[in-house]
């Protein structure tokens, strides 16, 4: 029985995600024209593919761009997220109407969010801070073109971050409502301060959640794609760039993009890219399990 | 009428922040407020929306009739419910037999399966897409419909696995027992008394299978970009391009409210089920 209930899922593995991976790894030390070059035919050129990815400004421009999601975006992300999850712990009444529309951003198709947001809240002649900043005769900030290459990505994080605050506010959320609330009582006993309780009896007890939390962030961060690809029109202008974007331009070339833009097709070149971010990923897993300490609190 | 207890003390969790929570509700109205103009605009004519006039001259819903006879978006709806329903039904008969075999019986390899589907997590998508695309076309598949529902159910696997081994791990065992005293072999007291038994788990995770394949671009925009084949997702996306140069904003916005409905929807009906489900599975993963 075993056999037969666990085989299709082992076979899944090796198919799906083991053999591509040790592939792309192999297809990045190669050179080859195109996808539908046949193997026979490709050059081994070592490290090149590395050492030329390191020397072309896109990608260090596009590496710098996922940095900075991580960075900027993450600590906007945890410190918005830890204080909405605090702040509805203290709530009774409309507590879930706030946590689901929060959440919501969650389930609706990033085709459609970045399209809300461009065509909207972005838009310079009808949009909402274009006409939120009018109403308050803010003209310079009412002004401000958004989606032009000056901002694109600032407005972009703005975007992504907004829509994902509510995920890690629910997690934090429910990681806080199983901290046993005796502690609490205590510490009220003993007089101590709202601020104080949370930096040495909440914090401590939610590291965990927080180190799964931030995995994950840096993950998606890591893997940056659509937003990148569809918030602006050109989906190869370096202030938006990403480098799983760069990735699949030099892979599938310009064509099959759906919105515009175009590199030299070099499959290896971007089977380097794909290896730099795994590598990434492991690293930040790394870094990110050391974090804070090993000792753990239980409860 | 029952009434609420009153917290003997005043601590950090009773009391409220009202900064948090007014900070909390102007976050929630301006969601609203986006969403709900982005409606009203989808019945409006593109002159009203420029002019800051919204809805001045009726319901326009030729808004919706353009995007439907001209844009073709009931074929990429059909489309995405297509990919959606095959992958997310196909998904669990891939993974609950394995879920429920992890969740249940101790063997050589347990360890192994569990530690390689979690390093799935960490495996970046563009690892993948260069080899499968190549894989596709080698086998001649490229332009199948099936091509993308099975890599839908694939990818849906380690994050349904995992969802419901923990789910399995809650049924009790004399239940299982009890089924294979009455003469079941393991496979038929598996799907005769504990796939039912697991609808609750399994159901759950077809929701978050359904959203996120429902709302998946990348996979589809590899395999289905070709206008008989597009997904929702691609479809918008090919329409807003094609809006640019039309510049019919109002047919833009038509467009967005049907690609969101569904989920949106799904939302309203099931958000305690949706949010409850991200603490039990996606955290302890």
């Amino acid at each position: 029985m075993l056999a037969k209930f666990l085989s299709p899922i082992v076979l899944v593995y090796f198919i799906f995600f083991a053999y591509p991976t040790v592939r792309t790894v192999y297809m990045s030390f190669f050179k080859m024209k195109n996808l539908a070059q046949p193997t026979s035919e490709w050059t081994f050129v070592g490290l090149q593919n590395y050492l030329d990815l390191f020397k072309n400004p896109l990608f260090l421009t596009s590496y710098k761009n996922i940095v900075m999601i991580g960075f900027l975006g993450g600590l906007a992300v945890f410190l918005i997220a830890l204080f909405f999850a605090v702040s509805l712990t203290g709530m009774t009444k409309g507590k879930k109407l706030l946590r689901a529309i929060i959440y919501l951003p969650n389930i609706i198709t990033p085709v459609a969010l970045i399209t809300m947001w461009r065509q909207y809240v972005f838009n310079i002649d009808y949009g909402l801070l274009h006409s939120f900043f009018k109403f308050f005769h803010l003209d310079a900030l009412a002004n401000i073109p958004w989606t032009s290459t000056e901002w694109a990505f600032r407005a972009m994080m703005v975007a992504f971050c907004f829509g994902s605050v509510g995920y890690y506010m629910i997690i934090y959320l429910s990681a806080m409502e199983n901290i046993p609330s005796d502690y609490y009582d205590y510490a009220a006993l003993e007089g101590a301060g709202q601020f104080y309780v949370f930096r040495k009896i909440t914090m401590p007890l939610l590291r965990d959640t927080t180190r799964t939390a931030l995995t994950f962030w840096a993950i998606g961060a890591i893997n940056f794609f659509l937003w990148s690809r569809l918030f602006n029109v050109n989906a190869l202008e370096p202030s938006t760039l990403v480098p799983a974007n760069l990735m699949f331009s030099l892979v599938f070339g310009g064509s099959s993009s759906g919105s515009g833009g175009s590199a030299q097709i070099n499959v290896g070149g971007g089977c380097a890219i794909g290896v730099v971010l795994t590598l990434s990923v492991v690293a930040v897993f790394a870094i990110i399990n050391n974090l804070g300490g090993k000792d753990k609190y239980e409860y | 009428m029952e009434k609420r207890k009153k917290p003997l003390l005043k601590t950090s969790r009773t009391t409220r922040n009202y900064v948090g929570i007014t900070l909390m509700v102007i976050w929630s109205v301006f969601t609203i407020c986006v969403i709900g103009w982005i409606v009203v605009a989808s019945f409006s004519t593109t002159a009203e929306i420029f002019d800051n006039k919204l809805l001045s001259s009726g319901l326009h819903l030729e808004n919706y009739i353009t995007v439907v006879e001209k844009h073709n978006i009931l074929k990429y709806f059909a489309n995405s419910l297509i990919y959606t329903g095959l992958s997310c039904i196909g998904v669990i008969f891939l993974a609950a037999p394995a879920a429920y075999s992890l969740a249940n019986f101790s063997f050589r390899g347990r360890k192994v399966i569990q530690t390689a589907y979690s390093s799935t997590m960490g495996i970046p998508g563009t690892m993948l897409m260069v080899p499968i695309y190549m894989m596709v076309s080698q086998l001649k598949l490229s332009g199948n419909l099936f091509v993308l529902v099975v890599i839908y159910i694939f990818s849906a696997v380690p994050f349904t696995m995992f969802f419901l081994t923990s789910f399995f791990a809650t049924i009790p065992k004399d239940i299982q027992e009890s089924a294979l005293v009455e003469g079941c072999t393991h496979t038929k007291a598996f799907w005769k008394v504990i796939f039912p038994l697991a609808q609750p788990g399994i159901i759950t995770v077809t929701i978050f299978n359904f959203i996120g394949t429902w709302n998946e671009y990348t996979w589809a925009l590899i395999f289905a970009n070709s206008s008989s084949r597009r997904t929702l997702a691609l479809g918008l996306q090919s329409i807003v391009d094609g809006m640019r140069y039309s510049g019919n904003w109002a047919s833009l916005f038509a467009a967005v409210v049907m690609v969101v409905l569904p989920t949106f929807i799904l939302f309203i009906l099931l958000s305690e089920k949706i949010m409850g489900g991200i603490t039990s599975g996606a955290v302890k993963g």
